[in-house]
């Protein structure tokens, strides 16, 4: 399998063009800031308040804007044209992620200088929330691969981003209904679980559990998206 | 056409030479969106032979173009195959496919029913006459033998001959003639 960083870079491009006219897409970005803003003003000061709009972020710009603008791509019928192009399936997916991977972590970085967030050891919380928008970047390529149009992906994204912004408060629950208990496995738990241990003082080895898991995930997600995608390219 | 010209590493020098393929220069700097059905066939044709691929694709390449641009695009194609470029027409216009296509194959419920070359079908199905006009604009059918010859000869002797026509089927016919069905 082929790569070129000037393929990707052109299909990066192309979606920055696409996503910037999108102002039903675009306009997405700015509401994990504006939680970051109010979250502060409200004085919350905890990694699950600080977490929630970084879990937010990941939902709405990783997962939300990439299944749009896989959608978008595939509703135009452009999607088609990429494939039969001399990209490969991994500067295809690579280039048509790298928007979505930028602006999650441009806007994860201000979410937290708006929330005053200042992790412990900011290099294991930043691995983990690259690792972690893997993941959702992955699973927004697989609901725009899915979709048939903008419009159905629009809708089919709306449970992953109930699920993953706001599903770690389940585990509030998790005493009495047992069975909540594997919502702890969830990525976006995982994180918390990560962030917290960070806080407390642990170092790389002390959170090599929580990076398996989402590891895991991503490795996953990017199969299954690999596998749909190898499907859209045939007729 | 600029994330194609990226995408198969050409030079963006490419494109006007593209646009100019399909008779597009002029409207070079117009949005896709602003552009008719036509023209829009045409970028997508213009995009499609930018990389002078060796094998290319064509599903009715001109059914939305005039004339003046179908000519335009005949000429291209034929260009482009000269070039090296293998073309595989797909056309419901039968006076396509003979200006176009080297070979021609009719296909039909999914099978290929006839191929060879269009010169070399309209005379395995030509009935052998001709046709003969006079001066009169009476037509004339003679048979393409020593008889036909003889008659053919007589006419001429006489100069009463304006046109001489070969009654060469049509690949239309042709193609009616070994489906049994129309073209849909």
């Amino acid at each position: 399998m082929t790569f070129s960083w000037k393929r990707v870079n052109a299909i990066f491009q192309k979606d920055y063009k696409d996503f910037s006219r999108n102002m039903a897409v675009s306009i997405v970005i700015f509401l994990p800031l504006i939680m970051a803003a109010l979250y502060s003003r409200m004085g919350v000061d905890s990694i699950q308040g600080h977490f929630m709009t970084i879990n937010m972020t990941f939902a709405m710009v990783g997962t939300y804007v990439q299944c749009c603008l896989i959608a978008e791509e595939k509703e135009k019928n452009t999607l088609r044209g990429l494939m039969l192009s001399p990209a490969s399936t991994l500067e295809i997916l690579g280039g048509k992620s790298l928007l979505s991977f930028v602006l999650t972590i441009v806007i994860i970085f201000f979410s937290a200088f708006l929330s005053e967030y200042k992790p412990a050891n900011i290099a294991i919380v930043a691995v983990a929330i690259i690792l972690s928008s893997l993941f959702y970047i992955g699973i927004g390529t697989l609901l725009g691969l899915v979709a048939r149009s903008v419009m159905e992906s629009s809708v089919i994204v709306l449970p992953v981003i109930g699920i993953f912004s706001v599903g770690s408060f389940v585990t509030v629950w998790a005493e009495k209904y047992p069975i909540l208990k594997v919502v702890e496995y969830m990525p976006n738990v995982q994180l918390i679980d990560l962030a917290e241990k960070v806080e407390a003082g642990a170092g790389f080895a002390d959170v090599l559990s929580n990076f398996g898991i989402i590891s895991v995930w991503v490795v996953v997600v990017c199969l299954l998206t690999v596998s749909v995608f190898k499907k859209r390219m045939m007729d | 056409m600029k994330l194609y010209c990226q995408l198969y590493d050409l030079p963006v020098s490419k494109i006007e030479e593209a646009l100019g393929f399909v008779n597009l220069k002029e409207a070079s700097k117009k949005k896709v969106s602003e552009l008719s059905k036509g023209m829009t066939q045409r970028v997508l044709l213009a995009r499609a032979t930018l990389h002078e691929p060796e094998l290319l694709f064509l599903d009715e390449p001109t059914s939305a173009l005039d004339p003046v641009n179908t000519l335009h695009i005949y000429e291209g194609l034929r260009a482009l195959n000269k070039k090296g470029t293998t073309i595989f027409l797909t056309t419901h216009d039968m006076q396509e496919a003979d200006t176009l296509c080297d070979r021609v194959a009719f296909l039909n419920k999914g099978k290929i029913q006839i191929m060879d070359e269009p010169s070399e079908l309209k005379k395995k199905f030509s009935d052998l006459t001709l046709t003969v006009e006079l001066e009169n604009k009476e037509k004339v059918v003679l048979q393409k033998d020593a008889t036909g010859a003889e008659e053919m000869y007589q006419l001429m002797k006489e100069n009463r001959v304006v046109t001489v026509h070969s009654n060469e089927p049509t690949l239309g016919d042709i193609f009616v003639k070994v489906t049994g069905g129309e073209l849909v």
